[in-house]
């Protein structure tokens, strides 16, 4: 058994359960918000950051059309080193701007993504900065 | 700002933001499709009961054939808690959901047990297990 930790609760769960949560945050009630950072959770094993990265892009650019990948570059979050991307893509009236945050933490890889409309870029991409600058990783 | 924990970290969380957070938590694969979830809404001035009732009317329209099969109060972590077990049809699958609420800090907190309806019993010893260790998280940072 090992303790899980929420932001509210501790509780105890087997050892060998897996975690697929997805933490959900937004910047305004309501379903149209500015601005929203999600985490979740992959199973990354032995594999290796980047093949992993290249491989998620992969898949959301076959299913976005006409994504354009901004950059990718390696960057450091607290004492992890990772991979970050910018993409966007076009939306009926706009388009949408996506800052991903890649992060290998024990056999998992945890993505943290900020999405906002593209125009609204600079200040998406600083509330990511915001929430990632003052991390601490729990150790295991 | 405040800090926000969750099982791999803690970081900061720019103030006013809202939480719409589930955790999926279960063995992989699970034979029995068993998982235990937890997802949280606002109070926003609403009683446990009131919310529960609400929770099991919109089941009970979203759900194929639901059916709420009982209903108690029981205390989780030294809170009053609700506990609704009910049935669902899942495509082929018979499910059977057992969900305890209670408030923590202004937030509805449901646990959710979920499983095919022919192992129900032990869906519903194992979320038992899980919630006699449930402690409320203290709060370190005040200005939350």
């Amino acid at each position: 058994m090992r303790t899980y930790h929420t932001d509210e609760l501790l509780f105890d769960v087997p050892d060998e359960w897996s975690d697929r949560s997805v933490n959900i945050f937004v910047s305004a009630p309501g379903d149209r918000v500015p601005f929203n950072i999600v985490v979740t959770r992959d199973p990354l094993g032995d594999a290796e950051l980047r093949p992993f990265v290249l491989g998620k892009l992969k898949e959301i650019s076959k299913s976005v059309p006409k994504l354009n990948i901004l950059g990718q570059r390696e960057r450091m979050v607290g004492p992890l080193s990772g991979l970050e991307a910018r993409i966007q893509w076009p939306v009926q009236g706009g388009t949408m701007y996506q800052h991903q945050v890649y992060v290998p933490y024990y056999g998992e890889v945890l993505v943290f993504t900020a999405s906002s409309v593209v125009k609204l870029a600079p200040q998406c991409d600083a509330y990511l900065e915001q929430m990632l600058s003052g991390i601490k990783f729990r150790k295991q | 700002m405040s800090e926000y924990t969750i099982d791999q970290a803690v970081f900061p969380l720019p103030s006013g933001w809202f939480d719409r957070s589930l955790n999926v938590l279960g063995p992989e694969p699970s034979v029995d499709e068993f998982k235990v979830l937890v997802s949280r809404a606002d109070q926003n001035g609403r009683t446990l009961d009131d919310f529960v009732s609400s929770q099991v009317k919109d089941l009970s329209q979203r759900m194929p054939w639901f059916e709420e099969k009982g209903r108690d109060e029981r205390v989780v972590a030294g809170l009053r808690a609700l506990s609704v077990r009910s049935t669902f049809r899942d495509g082929k699958n018979e499910m059977f959901q057992q969900q305890v609420t209670l408030v923590v800090r202004g937030k509805f907190v449901t646990f959710t047990a979920a499983s095919l309806a022919r192992v129900e019993e032990a869906c519903s010893k194992e979320l038992a297990r899980l919630l006699a260790t449930v402690r409320v998280r203290p709060i370190l940072d005040e200005g939350r």
